[in-house]
């Protein structure tokens, strides 16, 4: 035992300075027995299945939402893309349109793979 | 009747006789624990919801318990926890600082649940003003005269540690009362 915790019991002791309610202690085991819940009756839990919650298949779950996000996300900005486009290009005054088109046919002459000049030819034919 | 513990854990395994052991253990160890309660937590009504709420606790826990500590010392974590936690929440919900455990010795005066005299009250006051573990070290060790080798038990931690715990919260206390002397 060192000084300070000689001086601190010899000034003030062990005493119990608290105390409690008549019969406290005589109640409170009945009291507390008569509040304890039934062990077979798990009430206010509520026990998911433990297979739906693994964790594969909580990544899997965030891996496909993640995936239709980004799909709806893509796909209303391509169609934004097309309506401003559209939008765009019937306001456009009537030059600006046949430039537009113009654009049009280089870009489906790319895609055919054909020669400019064989479409501008066969155009001319059919008229 | 007397307590063995032994007959009661096998008893408390049965579905049929569990609840009669727990109501033993609950006997047996309502009191002990109770005062290591309300010297942490001072007020009788507090104390006593603790108390209520470590039983609880440990029968929703009973299945789990394996007879790596002893009775004891499981009742008695869960008890000092709870009381550490309640504090921690006082703190936290009323925002309790150390200027507001100023005027505990004169409420303590007031309260009908305390019977000490104006010196006790000053060294509740005193203690109220350490920190919350150190202040349940102090309490284990000076009113209940627990061993550190079973408090090590009880609050995990090494003797060497609570050892030095003890010390300071002692030569904090009797700084306190040279400053308000």
């Amino acid at each position: 035992m060192d000084k300070d915790e000689e001086k601190l019991i010899k000034r003030f002791g062990k005493v119990e300075p608290y105390n409690v309610p008549d019969g406290y202690f005589e109640d409170f085991t009945r009291q507390l027995m008569s509040e304890l819940p039934d062990k077979s009756h798990k009430t206010g839990i509520v026990e998911l299945h433990p297979m739906l919650w693994s964790s594969r298949l909580r990544g899997g779950i965030a891996a496909a939402v993640i995936a239709v996000t980004l799909t709806i996300g893509v796909y209303t900005y391509i169609g934004k893309f097309n309506v401003i486009n559209s939008y765009e290009r019937s306001s456009m005054p009537q030059k600006e349109n046949l430039d537009q088109s113009k654009t049009n046919f280089d870009q489906m002459a790319d895609y055919t793979m054909m020669d400019n000049e064989d479409i501008y030819a066969s155009l001319v034919d059919n008229k | 009747m007397k307590y063995n513990e032994n007959e009661i854990l096998k008893e408390l395994k049965n579905e049929q006789t569990c609840r009669q052991a727990f109501s033993k253990i609950v006997e047996h160890y309502s009191q002990p624990l109770y005062w290591k309660i309300r010297h942490i937590v001072v007020e009788h009504e507090d104390a006593n919801d603790i108390l209520q709420n470590t039983f609880i606790k440990a029968w929703s826990k009973m299945d789990g318990f394996q007879n790596k500590a002893s009775l004891y010392t499981w009742l008695y974590r869960i008890a000092i926890n709870e009381s550490l936690d309640f504090i921690r929440s006082q703190k936290n919900n009323n925002n309790i600082s150390a200027d507001q455990n100023e005027g505990l010795a004169s409420r303590l005066i007031a309260d009908e649940y305390f019977n000490g005299d104006e010196i006790q009250a000053n060294l509740q006051e005193a203690i109220s003003h350490l920190p919350d573990v150190q202040r349940s070290v102090f309490c284990l060790r000076y009113y209940d005269e627990m061993k550190y080798s079973e408090m090590s038990e009880v609050l995990g931690t090494s003797e060497g540690a609570l050892k030095a715990s003890y010390h300071l919260a002692v030569k904090k206390i009797v700084e306190f009362f040279k400053l308000h002397d």
